[in-house]
């Protein structure tokens, strides 16, 4: 009797254990929403595409898990660099990541009042750390942030192209390596860049 | 007088290659963007005292334009970094000039032995013959490619962290690497 008690209390720590990472989320509210930009004030519209594959993988089919072309993304202005919006995100991506890879842009003045893009992937992450809005992007209404995996910058101005290349597998799938987001400016809503 | 048709088809493309030749002599040596480009190597995922493992600011580098985005020029080198990162990381960067319009790629790169069949110079940078290294090819972990424009600042940064599922080195914290690459002058 002892014997199967102690059985079951070790079978219960072990199933615990392993289920743990799978299961750590399900009490919060997985993926976070992430706000988008507010309807008023000057936004631009961007035609971005993703693709994940495993291409220079030696030795597999070829094997593709995202193909979006051509999504119509709207961006407003952000405050600064920091101040993030989705590009990328949502269960459909989760259910292939499944690890809150999301993928976000911003639109904001520098200091020398020159328009700037930032494009980048990032991951979703409990703030164990409590970081600050002025070191990550903090989610609104929630304990996550996003932590950046990879990120660019440049000027915007209409018209403009952006590529984004990560050959690395940040998700379950170990061969899905090859990420390639794109973003091409298409139109200014509101008044805008033009 | 009558051409015999393959003399006539060999003389059309040797002519056809000529042309490509000098085009992309031209476009390889004509024009010169000179950038000042500057690196951090530190560690961002906790908050250390020291996070700053290398620092190389305002390094003066020279991109010739080139037609292929795989024709690729060093920034910084993989031994001014291999100690720091323990990996063979190399940075580099071109501006590939097709059809009227200009692109900046900069990238960050793992140099790997040349050994499967795909690597080539169609698909990926090689390193030059004359270098140590030239069995050595250089696969991509991320690049960005942008439109250039005079006098920008072009800024691309790498970011792992514990169970990211990606490393940039073996050196856990050297977990941020940092470029930035201002355009200073066309020459």
């Amino acid at each position: 009797m002892k014997a199967e008690i102690q059985f079951k209390l070790i079978w219960m720590l072990f199933a615990m254990v392993l289920s743990g990472p799978f299961v750590s989320h399900a009490d919060e509210n997985w993926p976070p929403p992430l706000p988008r930009p507010s309807s008023s004030g000057s936004r631009e519209l961007l035609n971005c595409s993703l693709q994940v594959t495993n291409a220079y993988k030696e030795g597999f089919r070829k094997r593709t898990w995202v193909n979006i072309k051509n999504q119509p993304v709207i961006l407003g202005k952000s405050e600064n660099a920091l101040d993030l919006q989705p590009v990328f995100e949502g269960p459909a991506l989760e259910a292939i990541y499944k690890n809150g890879i999301v993928f976000m842009a911003s639109l904001y003045n520098n200091n020398d009042g020159q328009l700037r893009i930032k494009l980048g992937m990032y991951r979703t992450r409990k703030n164990l750390q409590k970081f600050t809005s002025d070191q990550y992007y903090l989610i609104p209404n929630s304990i996550f942030y996003l932590h950046p995996n990879v990120e660019q910058e440049s000027s915007f101005e209409a018209g403009d192209e952006y590529s984004l290349v990560f050959n690395r597998a940040v998700g379950v799938h170990t061969n899905a390596t090859y990420t390639v987001m794109n973003c091409q400016h298409r139109k200014s809503l509101n008044g805008g860049v033009k | 007088m009558k051409i015999p048709f393959y003399t006539f088809i060999k003389v059309i493309l040797a002519l056809s290659g000529l042309g490509v030749t000098a085009a992309r002599a031209q476009a390889d040596t004509n024009s010169v963007e000179v950038f000042r480009c500057s690196l951090v190597v530190q560690d961002h995922v906790l908050h250390r005292r020291n996070p700053l493992l290398l620092e190389i600011k305002d390094r003066e580098v020279k991109l010739k334009k080139t037609q292929s985005a795989n024709d690729l020029q060093v920034i910084f080198a993989e031994d001014e970094l291999s100690e720091t990162v323990r990996g063979s990381l190399q940075i580099m960067g071109t501006v590939v000039s097709q059809d009227n319009r200009s692109q900046l790629k900069l990238g960050f790169y793992s140099l790997q032995t040349r050994y499967l069949k795909y690597i080539d110079p169609n698909s990926f940078w090689i390193a030059p013959a004359t270098s140590n290294s030239s069995s050595y090819y250089a696969h991509p972990l991320t690049e960005s490619i942008v439109r250039f424009k005079p006098t920008e600042t072009y800024n691309l940064d790498l970011k792992s962290y514990p169970r990211s599922g990606f490393s940039i080195g073996s050196y856990e914290k050297a977990n941020h690497v940092g470029l930035e690459c201002v355009h200073v002058r066309s020459e």
